[in-house]
């Protein structure tokens, strides 16, 4: 099943009854996502990211303009109560986003709430287990796994409910480099088997691994570009308080510089490498 | 957190572990009305004899038991101490000008400390050998009637798991805080207990205030993987009797025979 999403001049105020209107968190917003596309929705603190995140999920709904989900405007509770099945949304704090006392029961809560069967449960939760390498532990108690490995349960949580879009809004912010390094594999990966990924970021290293970069500066889209193009002209990132990741920076120097490098490079490793060898 | 030992559970896989939660919950339950059958003491006798040879089926360390029994201490030697002054009958065997200890007050005093010391050794062995999830899930299942009279059960057996479930991550959390606090020179330990009650303010304020944004953490969460409360909903768990929970009925009902047997 395929899930097309789009943002059509969704605007979003916390509390628009009670304070001033000019405070929306997301302004005007249209967006489509695709399915399969890999995306990075990056800004500086205070940018709409998390906002934008829990509006394409339906948890918050938008105060103007639509969420239409392939071709259908999704505008009550159980439309938004089935979008939670076809879009599944991982947290910044893993600690709180795990609901059971044990890794096995706290996979199975998304699907008692979508009331799957038993049998079916069976055969998906140790599938889903052993896809984020949590195979083994599942009578573990929440508070004895590492932070990777926790994300890693809220990721498995998510993904046996089968979705066919997984938002990760700031999911390894909080996490060790081992850590952070398994999430964004697992990312590729699930990409590859043809979901859709939607990394909301404020770091411009993760947020190049898409293959496409939404800015988002005070709740506006300032730039919607596939990462080829971003590439050529990272360093207008600069513009919103964001920082254009080191490798590309240096990259982008020595080619103004003359140096025979290739036109892109798609890690720190191929730039040294590239490096030693025009050396 | 270790010397936390109430509510505490024992993985283990003894003959009281295997025990449905819902036939121990039930017995522990039934168990607490047969204490206050027991008055004399062939009674007593064959109630500590029960409870000694379930722990010992428990395979769980005595001292685990003992730990449990003592933040009830206090409130143990305070009965007893109430019944040997104030309760009369029978010989006296202790005269002050103050007060008098007569037989009766003794031997009721053994007896009120005996029920306590059983009720919370039962208690204790029930946590001991059945995990937080079995019992909730016991407590949902049997309060499944309740419903009926519109008894939130699904939603109170819930918030019940989850706050076990965040019992570890709060117990860090303080001590972070008091960490935190002891760094900057926060003086925890000394002075009146209203002393320490506001040295403890700084800690309270930010546990409470973290406490309510992972509250609201969570109710997204879990929202965002579609739970809506208990309708519609399917569980992956499954609670089934065996023969050994239906043995354990028969011991109970011995037990009654007998203690009704031998009360006076």
């Amino acid at each position: 099943m395929a899930t097309e999403i789009s943002l059509e001049n969704v605007w979003f105020h916390y509390y628009p009854q009670t304070e001033s209107r000019e405070k929306w968190a997301i302004q005007g917003v249209d967006l489509i996502f695709q399915q399969g596309e890999y995306v990075s929705i990056i800004g500086s603190n205070g940018s709409g990211k998390s906002s934008l995140a829990c509006l394409i999920n339906g948890l918050f709904i938008p105060t103007n303009g639509n969420l239409v989900i392939n071709g259908q405007h999704i505008e009550d509770d159980q439309g938004r109560w089935e979008l939670k099945q076809r879009i599944g949304m991982v947290f910044q704090n893993p600690d709180n986003q795990i609901v059971a006392p044990s890794v096995l029961d706290d996979v199975a809560f998304g699907l008692e709430n979508l009331g799957v069967a038993r049998e079916e449960m069976q055969k998906r939760i140790p599938h889903v287990l052993e896809l984020v390498g949590l195979s083994g532990l599942e009578k573990k108690e929440p508070h004895h796994l590492s932070g990777g490995q926790k994300q890693r349960l809220a990721i498995a949580g998510v993904l046996a409910m089968q979705p066919d879009v997984l938002i990760f809004d700031e999911s390894t912010s909080m996490l060790d480099p081992d850590g952070r390094h398994h999430i964004l594999q697992l990312m590729r990966k699930l990409h590859l088997s043809g979901k859709t990924i939607i990394h909301i970021t404020h770091q411009a290293t993760e947020a190049f691994l898409a293959d496409r970069l939404v800015v988002l500066n005070k709740g506006k889209v300032m730039l919607d570009q596939n990462r080829e193009a971003l590439y050529a002209n990272s360093a207008q990132l600069t513009n919103w308080g964001l920082d254009v990741p080191i490798s590309i920076e240096l990259h982008q120097n020595l080619l103004a510089k003359g140096w025979n490098l290739s036109h892109r490079i798609e890690n720190e490793e191929q730039l040294v490498s590239e490096i030693w060898t025009y050396m | 957190m270790s010397k936390i030992v109430i509510g505490q559970y024992i993985p283990g896989n003894s003959i009281l572990h295997q025990l449905d939660p819902r036939a121990k919950l039930l017995f522990v339950f039934f168990f607490f009305f047969l204490i206050f059958l027991a008055n004399n003491t062939a009674t007593y006798l064959v109630l500590y004899l029960f409870v000694i040879t379930i722990i010992l089926l428990s395979q769980i360390r005595l001292s685990l038991f003992l730990r449990s029994i003592k933040p009830v201490l206090f409130i143990i030697l305070f009965t007893v101490i109430l019944h040997l002054i104030l309760t009369k009958g029978g010989e006296a065997l202790f005269v002050t000008p103050l007060f008098t200890i007569y037989e009766e007050g003794v031997r009721q005093a053994i007896f009120i400390a005996s029920r306590f010391l059983i009720l919370v050794v039962m208690a204790s062995l029930l946590t001991f050998t059945t995990s937080s999830l079995d019992l909730t899930d016991a407590l949902e299942i049997l309060m499944g009637p309740l419903r009926k009279v519109r008894v939130p059960v699904h939603e109170l057996a819930l918030m019940m798991s989850i706050a076990l479930r965040f019992i570890p991550t709060l117990w860090e959390e303080t001590e972070k805080i008091m960490n935190a606090q002891l760094a900057r020179g926060a003086n925890l330990d000394s002075g009146n207990i209203f002393k320490r009650l506001v040295a403890y303010i700084p800690i309270f304020i930010p546990l409470f205030l973290s406490s309510f944004r992972r509250a609201e953490e969570l109710a997204m969460a879990m929202e965002a993987r579609a739970y809506r409360g208990g309708v519609g909903r399917t569980k992956y768990r499954m609670l089934q009797y065996t023969y050994k929970d239906y043995f354990l009925i028969v011991i109970f009902l011995i037990l009654v025979l007998v203690i009704g047997w031998l009360r006076v």
